[in-house]
């Protein structure tokens, strides 16, 4: 047991009454879902104050809470910066999702915007990409879970990260996208408030000066603006989340389920509050020494911190927090990369003619199912949540380029945007395997964009945009 | 000569097993156990994980210094109920850690590592190459945008 926890004993009572809230609340949300209308996009009808709330809660999550302190722990200055430049995603996304409304009205995936695009070819590419960055996340998810549980309260890893899941699957499954966004909207007042606080605390208690004399004493590197890794960790950083935006059916969806007109405002709003988030989160590591804190593990650093700060009543409050942050992206993923499987690939490939009641059924199998999947590749603690995440930078990344052309250009082909894609990715990983996990999102976003470029230079026919409203087979 | 008792071949073996274990064992006698494992022996982002095991849960002193007598101790850190440290922010050269008892002991064999940062000419070569990609998202996604509305 560490110094600042709480008992397991109270760690179980929140995790039993959070669990229960959020359940019945998911259920109460769903109940009137009738349709995969209103299942997957919330009846397309979201207003801007939830719409600005969902964004900003699914971007911050165990990323924010524990790999943003994870990252400032071992890269210091830059890698606190770096860690909020990926708000960059959101506010470049913003212009994007209007575009996404107004080309494909009654879209449903981001899969769908690649087959109709691009064709099929590149469609599985893309279909691969994405699965294997949406299974990254819901595993560093889940394990973040276990994680928090451990590092504030001792309680086994294996019991949390299971406890979290099984909470995270019972009210998306019970309310659909609709539960995710309402739920998402209380989750994010409780992080702003609850990261804005701890910050404050250790401003007050252990003050700027004194952190600064202990870092440059015991961790100097961390502060020397001209740390190699760090350098080249900043713009993958910002490649790596402006790619798990661009690419990702958690934002296409919000974009499809959003009012006419909320996309792009909503999206802005919410990038430009999440930009100060990561450096809150991230400059309470850097307290760690100063309060002779030194993690087992660098994801832990950000929870034994705040808890330390805060002391045992205030563990309670990080617990709750950081609580909130990992629900708010695990269901909105969940629901997410549910929606993709059941569309693109159930429909899209096994059974063409499905009707949307059957499909109704079948996305609440996905999301069960999706949940046991990620619980047993959660059971092997296998790496830290920061290289599991950057490790799925080299897939995200490749697929910059491709959306962007193919969203407002006409004439990149899909053989070239297959192939930007494929390339994008194999060297990103070869990057990542040969340097370091820093640089595989940027190897493979300019991989991808080089392709890309020859495709425009070599392809000549122009895609028909009316497709897209049609939303052809 | 009379053949050689079963006794005697039953000693014989038992006197080579013991001196494989003493010649495969890092129990030597005098030196502390082989229980504290590096990471990494290079390391060239300036952070490594020290784990060691067979310490129960008390507490240990893990030292960290600039040679291998600790004459120059950098880290002194208490650590209680853990079993293994990621430690950060550290620059070029080459460092030894140990782990002491409260009293002072030695719990340790003592792990050398070093630290030698990828240079800062890759560095930025990756950080212009990335500022310079970054600079064309921006730039054509503001021109769609622009031909868009």
């Amino acid at each position: 047991m560490f110094a600042a926890q709480i008992s397991t004993q109270t760690a179980i009572v929140i995790l039993v009454l959070f669990g229960l809230a959020w359940v019945s609340f998911g259920w109460w949300l769903g109940r009137r879902n009738r349709t995969v209308d209103d299942f997957m996009l919330a009846g397309r009808n979201v207003g801007l104050a939830l719409a600005s709330a969902t964004a900003m809660a699914t971007w911050v999550t165990s990323n924010t809470t524990l790999v943003a302190p994870q990252l400032t722990y071992q890269f210091g200055v830059w890698g606190m910066v770096g860690y909020s430049m990926a708000a960059l995603g959101l506010i470049l996304f913003a212009p994007m999702a209007k575009r996404i409304k107004a080309l494909m009205p009654k879209g449903f995936t981001c899969g769908d915007f690649i087959r109709v695009r691009y064709g099929r070819g590149a469609w599985y590419v893309f279909l691969v990409v994405s699965f294997c960055y949406a299974m990254g996340w819901l595993i560093s998810l889940g394990m973040a879970g276990g994680i928090l549980l451990h590092s504030l309260s001792g309680l086994d890893y294996h019991v949390g990260m299971t406890v979290i899941l099984a909470i995270c699957v019972g009210y998306t499954l019970l309310g659909g996208l609709k539960a995710v966004i309402a739920t998402d909207f209380i989750q994010t007042l409780i992080i702003l408030c609850g990261v804005l606080f701890i910050g404050y605390v250790c401003w007050q208690d252990v003050g700027l000066t004194r952190i600064y004399e202990t870092v440059s004493q015991e961790q100097p590197q961390l502060l020397n603006l001209l740390f190699p890794a760090a350098i080249m960790f900043l713009f993958n950083n910002i490649f790596f989340g402006i790619g798990e935006i661009f690419h990702s059916n958690v934002w296409w969806s919000r974009a499809f389920a959003f009012r006419e007109g909320i996309g792009k405002k909503a999206y802005l709003i919410s990038g430009l509050l999440w930009l100060p988030i990561p450096i809150v989160t991230g400059f309470i590591a850097l307290a760690a020494p100063a309060l002779n804190i030194y993690p087992p593990s660098p994801d832990m650093v950000g929870p034994l911190v705040a808890a330390k700060l805060l002391g045992s009543v205030g563990a309670v409050f990080v617990f709750i927090v950081v609580f909130s942050a990992l629900a708010s992206s695990l269901d909105s993923l969940l629901a997410a990369t549910s929606d993709l499987l059941t569309e693109d690939i159930y429909r899209g490939i096994l059974k063409p003619g499905a009707s949307n009641e059957h499909l109704f059924k079948v996305g609440k199998w996905v999301i069960l199912g999706l949940g046991l999947l990620t619980w047993v590749l959660c059971l092997p603690r296998m790496t830290t949540l920061g290289e599991l995440l950057n490790f799925t930078g080299a897939f995200v990344a490749s697929t910059i380029w491709p959306i962007v052309f193919g969203l407002y250009r006409p004439r990149l082909g899909g053989l070239y945007a297959g192939l930007a894609m494929l390339l994008g990715t194999l060297l990103g990983l070869i990057a990542f395997v040969q340097i370091g996990f820093y640089v595989a999102a940027l190897t493979s976003c300019l991989v991808s964009l080089v392709v890309c470029l020859f495709g425009l230079a070599l392809y000549n026919e122009e895609f028909n945009w009316e497709r897209l409203q049609r939303m052809e087979k | 000569m009379a053949p050689k008792s079963p006794f005697y071949f039953n000693n014989v073996a038992k006197m080579l097993l013991v001196c494989a274990f003493l010649v495969q064992s890092p129990f030597v006698i005098g030196a502390p156990a082989e229980n504290l494992i590096a990471s990494a022996q290079k390391v060239s982002e300036g952070f490594i994980t020290l784990s060691w095991k067979d310490l129960g849960d008390g507490s240990v002193t893990l030292q960290v210094g600039r040679d291998r007598e600790f004459d120059q101790v950098m880290r002194s850190l208490q650590l209680t109920g853990q079993d293994q440290v990621h430690l950060s922010g550290f620059e070029d050269g080459v460092y030894f850690a140990r782990l002491l008892s409260d009293t002072g002991a030695s719990l340790s064999n003592t792990v050398r590592f070093d630290v030698e940062h990828r240079s800062l000419r890759s560095a930025s070569l990756l950080f212009s190459i990335g500022a310079a990609l970054f600079g064309s998202l921006v730039v054509t996604l503001f021109r769609f945008t622009r031909s868009d509305s």
